[in-house]
């Protein structure tokens, strides 16, 4: 591992890593760059919003599947519970029976 | 960071008061488009607060933790920059800082454009630990913590780094 004097002498420059890297910082940093108050501020609103919000991120979406699964497939029941009852309401039984058996009974002769 | 994970928002306000500024800094340089440093820096924040119960100290120090979310999201932002510039969803960017002012502040604003050029014109790895270190003050260590790579690499990337930035602006001032 090279020190600073031994790096300043390979490059031919009298000056140390850490002066090079002091003055590279001072070069780089704009006034005003330690004030922290506006940041602070937005990141903690943000944060009290989230804290509030009703909705859920994706990510709890993935890291809990099995909450949000059930309620799918809950879902999914409710709705073929309605569409049954609803068929059977405006087609009667027939339409539905036809529709379930029509198939199978086709590959040996059908109706 | 213990406040921070029982939900306590003193721990993270204490935490953007201690580390804001060189993220901010180090996202200036690291974006395409330093305009966006505010923002992923609320982002970096935020995700630290979102995941602080995943921070473990055995595997590093907080400083490293959130410079090495820091470097991810920046990697995000320019990815995504750079495929909305290709698909020309984006202009290219301006280098604001090229422009000449007046004269008592020409040399400074002309060694910042010389400093950002040599930066961006650095191989990735290299970028991302001078950077670290400049913008960041972060040990050898933290940056090879923040970086995933060994202390000894780490130091090579930051010799080489300097001694490209060193020619480079020798040879513009020369």
């Amino acid at each position: 591992m090279m020190t600073d004097r031994q790096t300043a002498k390979q490059d031919g420059s009298d000056m140390s890593d850490g002066e090079f890297d002091r003055q590279l910082g001072a070069l780089l940093s704009t006034p005003g760059d330690a004030d922290t108050a506006i940041l602070s501020r937005a990141v903690l609103s943000q944060v009290g919003k989230d804290s509030t919000s009703a909705s859920a991120p994706l990510g709890a979406v993935l890291s809990e599947p099995l909450p949000w699964g059930a309620g799918f497939l809950g879902l999914l029941l409710i709705g073929g519970v309605f569409g049954y009852l609803g068929s059977t309401w405006i087609a009667g039984d027939g339409l539905l029976s036809w529709l379930t058996l029509g198939d199978p009974l086709a590959l040996i002769g059908g109706f | 960071m213990a406040a921070m994970a029982r939900g306590e928002h003193a721990g993270l306000a204490r935490l953007i008061t201690l580390y804001g500024p060189g993220i901010r800094r180090y996202a200036a340089q690291a974006l395409i488009v330093s305009s966006e440093s505010e923002d992923v820096t609320q982002e970096v924040f935020l995700r630290a607060w979102t995941q602080a119960q995943s921070y473990d100290p055995d595997k590093g120090a907080v400083s490293s933790w959130l410079y090495r979310i820091t470097v991810n999201l920046c990697i995000d932002h320019n990815r995504r920059r750079g495929f909305r510039r290709f698909v020309g969803l984006d202009a290219a960017p301006e280098f604001e800082d090229e422009t000449p002012g007046v004269e008592a502040q020409l040399d400074g604003r002309q060694r910042l454009a010389l400093a950002h050029a040599a930066i961006k014109a650095l191989p990735a790895r290299q970028r991302q630990a001078i950077l670290l270190k400049v913008a960041g003050a972060l040990s050898t260590v933290e940056i090879a913590e923040a970086l995933g790579t060994s202390a000894g690499a780490t130091e090579q990337l930051l010799v080489r780094a300097r001694a490209t930035l060193r020619a480079h602006m020798d040879l513009e001032d020369g």
